[in-house]
């Protein structure tokens, strides 16, 4: 009994250590989101689902607003607009500055809900995510995220390739191949997939609300942009199925930003990975956009206080 | 409680030091700790199903005792029909009442009756089935003679509720199991050490092979409308080693535990995959069921020494029942259905006992004829299985249409396939060990690994590792649902 007894705690001692050290080594290519769980509390946020967190480049934004922006975006799932993702921000956030920017985007999809009772918290999807259930935001290593939500992925720490690299700042970098044949049956998947979306989907009230709520909060430490991104013509004919008068019913979010750029108009400018996604380069196009009107609307509340 | 959980992994040592350090003075007490922990076990997922386990046990204890007074036949006849119907009545209830009433109600609209029948919202206990056929062989064994009842009610208690194999099996008979209650059991710690690789090697069964064949298996049949003939022979394949992975490694993982605490459970899958035919193969899948069916079904049915007409009835009533223990859902009748027909022929042939050793038996290679005899079978069950995966009926014959299409010889393609290409490495390793292996109680029983002990521990830590790093936690056991 003595030797079983010995062995098993040798033997799981040794794998404990193992296990510690490659949990260790987890990085930007380990996980779409863990990074974004290790790192420090931030000033300027972006938000948004996973259309803002590939499509806006913290890189470009900061060269252009002269800051440090950190994308703290993740999918439709984990992150639209409620109380679980509000709870997120307010940890991430440093509460250092009153004259933060924080970027945040809003498309049909992080208004709605699942289910017949869109406004039923209880039963919101993002509740039992990362988004909803860490407590610590800012730990590195961040071992409750890697035990909790990077089970049965753990080969990919050790990988150290994919075609998804979170970076520092919180920017998903995806490098897919954008070849016609590849991009049309991705796109054909992910639009099939959506449009499945749309009969279990509903705008929710309450997240709008809670939209409102986010806004109002981060008013306190900063400029709120709100913007709608660019997205396939397919996607958006099933978005306006969703929520018909989008930016009619936005009006009372846009009412206490900072300023709102609807860049849905110049949906066939830019390129799509998946006709949800923008690609590497137009996302570096997106986000320059966004940065000059923020910019032009800094500069004229700058020029504007001088004035006063 | 699943064996694959956190909860499990601090809940067996908790056990297994009460167990030989606190009560292994005293076999009561010992199989007492058995009882209350096989409890906490269950009702870990629904403690009021307990009470069907209680009752259960109570009834087949009290009739085994009354049918060992009672000498006429026709007292003896009533006892055994209380047992069976309330052990059947439990499940019929609670697995095919709705079965049975929906399809009720279709046959009488078809005819033109207006019914309007009240289907219930009933949860299936799990386990339910795995239990009922235990407790009903032993009294079945009692009323045959074959079995003396226990007077130790602990002891049989602890018989019916064994939590190693309690919801899913092996579905152990009483003539093995019951006796190693009476006993005391003693520490051997090389029956220890092969629970625990056999623990291991069930951990990697499910958690890296069935769990990540599921995630493949599950996007290809539920949008199976939108792939390719290719692509659909791929989900059949992939839910071939899912169903494989996930029932046999729990039965590993129950055999092993139980050596953990001492005693011996039967062997519930000898490598099915590597059989030459479809009689072979039903004599090394789910062993504990098809034994069990045999014994108590098709013998008594007149077994295969009645004319040609009664062996194919009686084929097909063991495999239709079989199918219907699966589930109350036609796809599994019609799942064992198939089975009865490729049985058929090598029973009518006389050829359903020519492979009684494991596949080329000493050699590390098989041959031509051997290799292509294991590829029509396992074509054969892959069929079988599209039956038992599918939706419904509509939905299988939709799923082998399109496999039966050009498509078939499209490239296959879906969402994830890059790491199906790594899944079909692993399902590649895990064919290999169990060919090396096939010849034992379990694939890693006896590894021929050179005598030192450093390669014994490299390889298991490394199967642990491929654990870590392919496994996921959070999948139940397919079997639970019968």
């Amino acid at each position: 009994m003595k030797r079983f007894i010995l062995n098993t705690i040798l033997f799981s001692v040794v794998l404990l250590i193992s296990f510690y050290v490659i949990l260790l080594s987890a990085d930007g290519y380990s996980d779409p989101f863990y990074l974004k769980f290790t790192t420090p509390k931030q000033n300027n946020l972006i938000l948004g689902t996973s259309k803002a967190a590939q499509g806006l480049n913290p890189y470009v934004i900061n060269e252009i607003l002269d800051t440090e922006m950190y994308n703290y975006s993740f999918s439709i799932n984990s992150s639209p607009y409620g109380i679980k993702y509000l709870e997120s921000v307010k940890r991430k956030l440093s509460y250092k500055k009153v004259s933060g920017i924080f970027i945040v985007s809003v498309d049909s999809w992080s208004i709605s809900s699942l289910g017949k009772d869109p406004n039923d918290i209880p039963i919101f999807r993002e509740n039992n995510s990362c988004v909803g259930t860490l407590d610590v935001v800012d730990k590195n290593p961040n071992f409750s995220y890697l035990l909790k939500f990077m089970s049965g992925n753990y080969y990919k720490i050790l990988h150290k390739q994919s075609v998804a690299k979170l970076h520092e700042n919180g920017w998903l970098d995806v490098s897919l191949s954008l070849d016609s044949t590849s991009v049309y049956r991705r796109t054909k998947s992910t639009l099939l997939g959506y449009e499945k979306y749309l009969s279990t989907y509903n705008y929710s009230q309450v997240r709008f609300e809670y939209l409102i709520e986010t806004i109002k909060f981060l008013n306190t430490y900063g400029n709120v942009y709100l913007v709608r991104l660019p997205t396939s013509v397919g996607l958006m004919k099933i978005e306006n199925q969703l929520i018909p008068n989008f930016n009619e019913k936005l009006k009372p979010a846009i009412e206490i930003t900072s300023g709102y750029l609807d860049l849905a108009d110049k949906n066939s400018d830019y390129k799509y990975t998946d006709g949800v996604h923008l690609s590497k380069n137009s996302g570096k196009l997106v986000s320059e956009e966004i940065s000059y009107w923020i910019k032009n609307i800094e500069n004229a509340q700058t020029q504007n206080s001088t004035n006063n | 409680m699943l064996f694959n959980t956190i909860d499990f992994a601090l809940f067996l040592p908790i056990v297994f030091f009460l167990y030989w350090f606190l009560t292994d003075k005293n076999l009561k007490l010992q199989n007492l700790l058995i009882v209350i922990s096989s409890y906490i076990f269950y009702g870990w997922w629904d403690w009021r199903f307990l009470l069907l386990i209680l009752f259960s046990t109570l009834i087949d204890y009290i009739i085994g005792l009354q049918l060992a007074k009672q000498e006429d036949k026709q007292h003896r006849k009533i006892l055994l029909w209380a047992s069976l119907v309330v052990n059947l009545g439990f499940l019929g209830f609670f697995k095919y009442y709705n079965f049975f009433l929906d399809n009720f109600t279709t046959a009488f609209s078809f005819f033109g009756a207006d019914i309007k029948s009240n289907s219930l919202s009933i949860i299936l206990p799990i386990g339910i089935s795995f239990y009922t056929f235990q407790t009903l062989s032993y009294t079945i064994d009692i009323y045959k003679k074959n079995l003396q009842p226990t007077k130790d009610f602990l002891a049989f208690a602890a018989f019916v509720s064994f939590f190693p194999q309690l919801v899913a099996g092996p579905i152990e008979r009483a003539s093995n199991l019951l006796p190693q209650f009476y006993k005391k059991r003693k520490f051997n710690y090389h029956l220890a050490v092969d629970g625990m690789q056999q623990i291991v090697w069930g951990l990697f069964k499910k958690m890296v092979i069935a769990d990540n064949c599921a995630e493949y298996a599950d996007v290809i049949f539920d949008n199976s409308a939108d792939y390719s003939g290719s692509t659909l022979v791929l989900g059949a394949v992939f839910f071939a080693f899912q169903i494989y992975g996930d029932f046999s490694g729990y039965s590993d993982i129950a055999i092993g535990t139980s050596r953990l605490f001492g005693f011996n459970l039967k062997q519930n899958f000898a490598f099915p995959y590597f059989s030459r035919d479809i009689a072979e193969f039903w004599r090394r899948w789910h062993i504990s069921l098809s034994t069990w069916f045999r014994d108590y079904l098709y013998i008594p049915l007149g077994g295969s020494r009645v004319g040609a007409w009664k062996k194919v009835r009686n084929i097909f009533i063991i495999f239709i029942v079989s199918g219907f223990w699966h589930g109350a859902n036609w796809t599994f009748i019609v799942w064992g259905t198939l089975n009865a027909v490729y049985f058929l022929p090598v029973l009518l042939s006389n050829n359903n006992r020519k492979n009684l050793d494991s596949v080329a038996k000493g050699k590390y290679f098989p041959t031509i004829k051997e290799l292509s005899s294991m590829f029509i079978t396992f074509a054969l069950t892959l069929l079988g299985w599209i039956f038992f995966r599918a939706e419904s009926l509509q939905h299988a014959f939709q799923y082998i249409s399109e496999i039966m299409s050009y498509s078939l010889f499209d490239m296959p393609y879906f969402m994830g396939i890059r790491k199906a290409g790594m899944v079909s490495i692993l399902i590649v390793f895990f064919l290999l060990i169990e060919w090396l292996g096939r010849e034992q109680q379990y694939a890693i029983e006896k590894m021929n690994l050179p005598k030192n002990k450093i390669f014994k521990w490299v390889f298991y830590y490394s199967i642990v590792m491929l654990i870590f790093l392919y496994g996921t936690t959070s999948n139940d056991f397919i079997y639970f649902q019968f």
